[in-house]
């Protein structure tokens, strides 16, 4: 238990004071932000070290930077910076003592112990080709790396609840950045409501000790997604938002092999500005492209090992393709991509529906079942969610560029997974939209994308001002 | 402005109230977590939620050096042994060459019973369920750390999992044994003598 406090709580302290070196600040971003920058050391790390087959050295030198960044931040930031630490710890804490005293463990299911059996492999320092071509890629890479981080022989059982609490503290940043300026007692009810809407169901509350990548994939797109509405609203990135989008960005893509698709997804609205400089897009889609390539060439290197390059080269072309969007020649279908990507694919799930509608039939009664029906322990979670967004809504004129944004975001991810969802049922032959049942992955990969729905939903109804019984019209002509 | 006249005010509380009562007390639901566990160690974990693919992990959390023969192949006559398992869990090796040994009619059940040590499931390719049964049979009497384990096929039985599912009629189908060979010799005679 001591090493395991020991060890969560250096990931805390560690990756926060590493946060506040790089110019990110905000007490509430500080805990998603270090656990972020933990998870791109964690990997990189690992994956340089599986190059000269020595990973033990690995951990011991990701604990190194994160020991070393808590001392010259301190060193730096004196009294600034302890209530970031303050936080990080509390919950490192409150972690440990949930699953290690009094003994709280995620639901079982299969797609855990795979995880696990991974945790294993690394923390034994085994032999990764076991891995190659025969595990399925959808299990991912950072997230059982950082379990493997546990005592000898056991996993670290505190990370799952610590990234939930990241994912509680990001919505509590996306609150104040996105609505901050609204009136409280708005801001505090439509909060309280959906808290009651979403933890009076199964799904979000087994999510905080369920062993698979979902949570921290969810970190990583809400941290992505709350930069690019904010940098869209004001027409700016700054340095801070930059680097959450590329931390955010680098951890969905390397968590889930969805993520990549999903965190392009979120993105997109500000990949599309005229006024974003060519380097900025360069880097966000390069945290994508360089985090799954070298998830892909650390292991699962089927995928490279089937179009007959080094690895090193498919890195390359990999990443290079990426860059390709960041070109001048790109710019005209690059600042009209929104409503063309969104109505692309509308048009492909229709098309799929209608081609394969004998195929799809079991799966959209799956779906209706899971979301609706309560099967997938979701509860009515996604009718109130409807409800929500519904009655945030406003005229299309009337929406604020923040809300416009984020709603455009919660269309592209449902389309989005349906999609993933289908390609991934597609490689076994038909397209499918899976089963009944909570441990479905299209079932699963909404605590993906919830937060996020919650969010658009929020800044919806706080700023509606015919909710809260104004006169709109009037308003904005005073 | 006077929020307690707007009806979409009401309409937004009054729905959130209804679902959140209808999460809570219509729907049916199961226990987001569970709590009181003692075992942290991921072999122990794996041995105790009877996972389908968790063969190789508790042969090798009981004995030092463990081989494994007439798995045979799950899409035909065989079971399923998972063989990123074998190396992650370090199982010396594994014989899918021959099909698993049918011992039904060769020996009593329940003498068989007498040695099982553990129950799983496990896939393969049966008529009424891709999952069939799986029993890992030993003498606990012998303290030998190296074990070879025979694959055989034995009499019917109820699938296991499911038991766990309240409304399914339990169905009958094909179970396997991983059955070690000194227990084989003992009970049935040479493996290789058929």
């Amino acid at each position: 238990m001591v090493t395991e406090f020991a060890v969560l709580i250096l990931i805390a302290l560690g990756g926060s004071a590493i946060a506040w070196q790089l110019g990110i600040r905000n007490l509430w971003l500080s805990v998603p932000a270090g656990l972020m920058i933990a998870v791109v050391a964690r990997d990189f790390l690992f994956a340089t070290m599986n190059m000269v087959h020595q990973r033990w050295i690995g951990a011991f030198s990701f604990f190194g930077i994160l020991a070393l960044g808590l001392v010259v931040a301190a060193w730096q930031a004196h009294r600034g910076l302890y209530k970031n630490l303050l936080l990080g710890t509390s919950l490192a804490v409150l972690a440990v003592i949930s699953t290690r005293v009094l003994g709280f463990q995620g639901t079982p299911h299969g797609d855990s112990l795979w995880i696990l059996s991974f945790a294993h492999l690394f923390d034994i320092n085994g032999n990764i080709a076991f891995l190659n071509g025969h595990t399925a890629i959808k299990r991912g890479f950072s997230y059982p790396l950082l379990l493997s981080l546990g005592p000898s022989g056991q996993f670290l059982t505190g990370i799952t609840p610590y990234i939930f609490g990241a994912l509680g503290c990001l919505v509590i940043w996306a609150i104040r950045e996105l609505v901050g300026t609204q009136p409280k007692k708005r801001v505090y009810w439509i909060a309280g409501l959906l808290l009651v809407a979403t933890f009076s169901t199964v799904m979000p509350v087994r999510a905080i000790y369920y062993v698979n990548g979902h949570t921290l994939t969810a970190v990583g797109m809400l941290a992505a997604a709350v930069s690019v509405v904010v940098a869209v609203r004001d027409y700016h990135l700054t340095r801070e938002q930059l680097l959450v989008i590329c931390l955010g960005v680098f951890t969905a893509s390397t968590s889930r092999v969805e993520g990549i698709v999903l965190a392009a997804l979120i993105v997109l609205p500000l990949l599309t500005q005229p006024w974003i400089r060519r380097s900025e897009i360069a880097w966000i889609i390069g945290s994508g492209t360089f985090g799954l390539s070298m998830w892909l060439s650390t292991y699962h290197s089927y995928i490279i090992h089937a179009t007959h390059l080094p690895w090193f080269v498919f890195m390359a072309i990999f990443v290079g393709l990426g860059l390709l969007p960041a070109l001048k020649l790109f710019d005209w279908i690059r600042h009209r991509i929104l409503p063309i990507a969104l109505g692309g694919m509308a048009l492909v799930f229709v098309a799929a529906e209608v081609v394969f509608h004998n195929a799809l039939r079991k799966g959209n009664q799956a779906l209706y079942d899971n979301l609706i029906g309560g099967s997938g322990r979701w509860g009515w979670f996604f009718v109130a969610l409807i409800v929500v967004l519904v009655l945030g809504l406003r005229k299309l004129k009337e929406l604020t560029p923040e809300h416009r944004t984020l709603l455009w975001i919660t269309s592209a991810l449902v389309l989005g997974s349906l999609i993933v969802k289908m390609l991934d049922g597609g490689q076994f032959g038909h397209p499918t939209l899976g089963r009944t049942g909570w441990s479905d992955s299209l079932n699963r990969m909404w605590l993906q994308s919830f937060a996020i729905f919650l969010v658009a939903g929020l800044v919806g109804l706080v700023q509606n001002d015919k909710l809260w019984g104004a006169d709109a019209t009037a308003k904005v002509t005073k | 402005m006077n929020t307690l006249k707007s009806w979409r005010f009401w309409l937004l509380n009054l729905s959130v109230a209804a679902i959140a009562f209808a999460n809570i007390f219509v729907l049916s639901h199961s226990l987001p977590f569970m709590g009181h566990n003692k075992t942290f160690g991921i072999n122990r974990i794996i041995e105790h939620s009877q996972w389908v693919e968790g063969a190789p992990v508790v042969l090798t959390n009981h004995f030092a050096t463990v081989s494994v023969n007439h798995i045979g192949d799950r899409f035909k006559n065989g079971f399923g042994f998972e063989s990123e398992l074998i190396g992650i869990f370090k199982v010396h090796s594994v014989n899918r060459s021959q099909d698993p040994i049918d011992i039904r009619g060769k020996v009593p059940l329940k003498t068989l019973l007498h040695y099982r040590h553990y129950e799983t499931t496990t896939h393969c390719s049966g008529q009424s369920s891709k999952y069939c049964n799986l029993w890992i049979v030993w003498d606990g009497g012998n303290s030998a750390p190296y074990r070879t384990f025979i694959g055989t096929q034995v009499d019917d039985s109820l699938l296991l999992s499911d038991f766990d599912q309240p409304n399914r009629k339990p169905r009958q189908v094909k179970t396997f044994m991983l059955l070690d060979s000194n227990l084989y010799r003992n009970l049935i005679g040479d493996p290789n003598g058929n």
